[in-house]
């Protein structure tokens, strides 16, 4: 159990193709036990605290790539 | 699966002025009994003394909402409402039907505080503009169906009737209170002209206070961008309460005009101080980083199947402020707060909402359009953004938005493309307009600013094509813009002015520049004038051929409006030429944007015989074809720039950030002159 484990998941579900038809059947019903539940079959284990602090962190984390590349692309252009 | 995390992330952002400890819990019990679908409305009365908050819920058709409310239905319902609830989603879900022609549903729950109870909501649906009717029968059959419902019926069907008969106005949305006595409907009248109201009043039986009402609706219709008019009916009789909703298309970091209409609001006693700072400040958004409660999971699974380059945040907005009028006079105001879930992408340098999936699905092409039909789409572009006052406005600059120049502006171009089908929306433009009429004679930026001779022209331009002002009006006008000579031309400001109503104006500062002689205000007013403007423009001319401008960072504007002038004198017919030599460069120029392409365009339709001119022309309607929208406008290129007023020639290195039209509708307007031009030299296909 851990916010690393959930990390892992998060970056997982938007590689694997399985993993995306999963998330894809739940998105709007999805509550934080399926996504656990899910995990688990995935042999990922984390608790629904720890998937909410793993997302903000994998948010930012995208957020400062995206930005960066934003800046960069500007800056070329420049 | 409740809403109780979305409440969790949307409640810190309201004051205890706005929604107490009461009201927090009661909104915390109400949702138990809500579907999960993370879309909601907050209602919050603004009156001092009247804590109660209620909650909407929105659902949209393409987002298969209608099944997730299903099947919460089948756990929680139970009542024979709630069952008539759930047949209408089956009825909704299902292709085919009429209420498929339904794209949103709210769903309006009561909270009481003291009782914490939550019980049927109110049903509101969104009806189509076209058939509306069809679709509310077919509502009104499912909900009232072990009723006798004929004079309710008739009563709303009256009402779809007198709307229509208005001009312009539709029934917007039709709501159900299944959970209250009598089963009142409510109607909200959409698009409804002040100059209606009384009569549309009067079709469908109200029998309130029709002066109260009229007073009210003006009112309201100044201050906003939009005002649907709300009516409660019950037993086949429309009720006297009248309620206004009234809408700004943007949120208060960029529009002030909420936080004057809550002043306004506040001096007459029906908001309280507290609780209009509070609700200036609850709009914005809730990033997952700095929310410090849970994301929705639903959000993180939808992240997960998303762009990664695309981010999940909640959107925070003021919806709008609703007036109330009860039968008894008094008056009560409330404020509706949206929340919703936007996705975020970075593009260029900025933080932008990524298309929604009903825009991203539009496939329309207008490579096919022909130049009726393109103007058929810029017309009903342009009248579907007219306010109900009569008024457009575009260009947010200092103080506000402009309402006189742009309205002129975009009216005279409706003239001139097609004056009988705009003849309603001309005729509402002309009549405020001339409310609107400074002691003077002139007209302004806005009605707010000092009246100028540019504003003052584009009304006489309109009016040229229209008609619609008074002799006396007129002759003011002609007088007022006729005193703003100066050097042989006419400047924008006289000596007199005062400038100190742009806030960027200090008293003491040298007003010289705005006070000059300039070519695009001179070309605008030159119809008008009596004395010959002719020698003015040819020495103001520059070597390329074009003229500068002072109010735009770009010259096509000036130069077309100038050349236009000097082709009614064949002594200027090298001028003309070389204005087309220079309109013939800059088209071939890959960036041009479409008003300036527009311009360049009047400027070749001066040579309508030279071959290569025509081609050239010809290549322009083919770029601006397959630049229209599918939503009728062209993408904004107005690019006005606002100089100090002690600058005399900003042209000469200036680099200062453009001004655009945000609407995009000067664009659109310029363009759709340039295209009646096109067509009216036969130039078709």
């Amino acid at each position: 159990m851990s916010r690393e484990s959930a990390l892992r998941f998060l970056e997982a579900c938007r590689l694997q193709p399985l993993m995306q038809q999963e998330i894809g059947l739940l998105v709007d019903d999805a509550r934080y036990e399926d996504l656990c539940a899910m995990a688990a079959r995935h042999e990922y284990e984390f608790t629904p605290a720890e998937l909410a602090s793993a997302f903000a962190i994998d948010w930012l984390a995208r957020w400062a790539h995206f930005r960066g590349n934003a800046a960069k692309s500007d800056a070329q252009e420049l | 699966m409740t809403l109780k995390p979305l409440l969790d992330l949307l409640l810190p952002e309201f004051a205890p002025a706005l929604i107490d400890d009461n009201a927090r819990a009661a909104l915390e019990s109400a949702v138990v009994a809500m579907a999960p679908i993370p879309r909601v409305a907050i209602e919050c009365r603004l009156a001092v003394d009247n804590a109660q908050v209620d909650i909407q819920q929105q659902l949209r058709r393409h987002a298969g909402n209608a099944r997730l409310l299903r099947r919460h239905l089948q756990e929680y319902g139970g009542s024979c409402e709630m069952m008539k609830l759930s047949r209408f989603c089956d009825a909704w879900m299902s292709e085919g039907n009429t209420l498929a022609r339904i794209d949103e549903v709210f769903l309006e729950y009561d909270v009481r505080s003291d009782e914490r109870t939550v019980g049927v909501p109110g049903v509101f649906l969104a009806l189509p503009r076209e058939d509306g009717w069809d679709v509310a029968r077919e509502a009104l059959s499912l909900f009232h169906d072990e009723l006798p419902f004929d004079a309710l019926a008739g009563a709303i069907r009256s009402c779809f009737q007198a709307a229509k008969n208005s001009g312009g106005a539709w029934i917007g949305y039709i709501g159900l209170f299944l959970n209250r006595a009598g089963d009142p409907t409510r109607l909200n009248v959409k698009g409804l002209r002040p100059h209606s109201l009384r009569t549309f009043l009067k079709e469908i039986g109200w029998n309130g206070d029709s002066d109260t009402a009229d007073a009210l609706f003006d009112w309201a219709v100044d201050r906003v961008d939009r005002v649907t008019l709300a009516l409660d009916l019950s037993s086949g009789a429309v009720l006297p309460r009248l309620g206004l909703e009234c809408i700004l298309n943007r949120q208060p970091a960029v529009e002030k005009r909420w936080s004057k209409l809550l002043d306004a609001l506040e001096r007459q006693g029906l908001c309280d101080g507290d609780k209009h700072r509070a609700a200036l400040a609850v709009p914005g958004l809730t990033m997952p980083t700095l929310a410090g409660k849970p994301w929705l999971p639903q959000w993180i699974a939808r992240s997960l199947v998303s762009p990664t380059g695309h981010f999940s945040a909640l959107d925070r907005a003021l919806y709008h402020i609703k007036l109330t009028l009860e039968p008894d006079g008094r008056r009560e105001a409330k404020a509706y707060f949206g929340a919703q879930d936007v996705w975020l992408v970075h593009k260029g340098g900025q933080v932008r909402e990524a298309p929604s999936v009903a825009s991203a699905v539009i496939t329309d092409s207008a490579r096919d359009l022909s130049i009726e039909a393109m103007m058929e789409r810029a017309i009903a572009a342009l009248l579907e953004r007219q306010g109900q006052n009569g008024l457009w406005r575009d260009f947010l600059l200092f103080n506000d938005e402009s309402n006189e120049w742009v309205s002129a502006f975009v009216a005279a171009a409706l003239a001139e493309a097609d004056g009988r089908r705009v003849f309603r929306a001309a005729a509402d433009a002309m009549s405020r307009l001339a409310t609107q009429q400074r002691p003077d004679g002139g007209w302004g930026y806005d009605d707010a600013s000092e009246p100028d001779a540019d504003s003052t022209a584009w009304v006489l331009r309109f009016y040229a094509r229209f008609g619609g002002l008074g002799g006396e009006a007129v002759a003011r006008a002609t007088a007022f813009l006729r005193s703003h000579a100066k050097s042989g031309g006419v400047a924008t400001y006289r000596d007199s002015a005062d400038l100190t109503s742009f806030a960027v104006v200090m008293p003491d500062l040298p007003q010289e520049g705005w006070k000059q002689a300039q070519c695009c205000v001179t070309a605008a007013a030159a119809p008008f004038v009596d004395w010959n403007v002719l020698p003015y423009f040819a020495v103001q001319q520059s070597p390329e051929g074009c003229w500068k401008s002072y109010w735009w960072h770009n010259d096509a504007y000036p130069t077309a409006l100038c050349a236009e002038v000097l082709a009614t004198s064949a002594s200027y017919a090298r001028n003309v030429d070389a204005a087309c030599a220079w309109a013939t460069r800059e088209a071939a120029h890959p960036e041009l944007n479409d008003f300036d392409a527009a311009f360049c365009l009047r400027i070749l339709l001066l040579r309508p015989e030279d071959v290569a001119m025509r081609r050239t022309a010809r290549q322009i309607v083919e770029r601006l074809r397959e630049r229209l929208l599918p939503d009728g406008r062209w993408q904004t290129g107005a690019l006005a720039r606002f100089p100090m007023p002690d600058i005399l020639a900003p042209e000469a290195g200036d680099r200062s950030t453009p001004f655009q039209d945000q609407h995009g509708l000067f664009t659109t307007a310029a363009v759709l002159a340039a295209l009646a031009r096109w067509k009216g030299c036969n130039h078709e296909p």
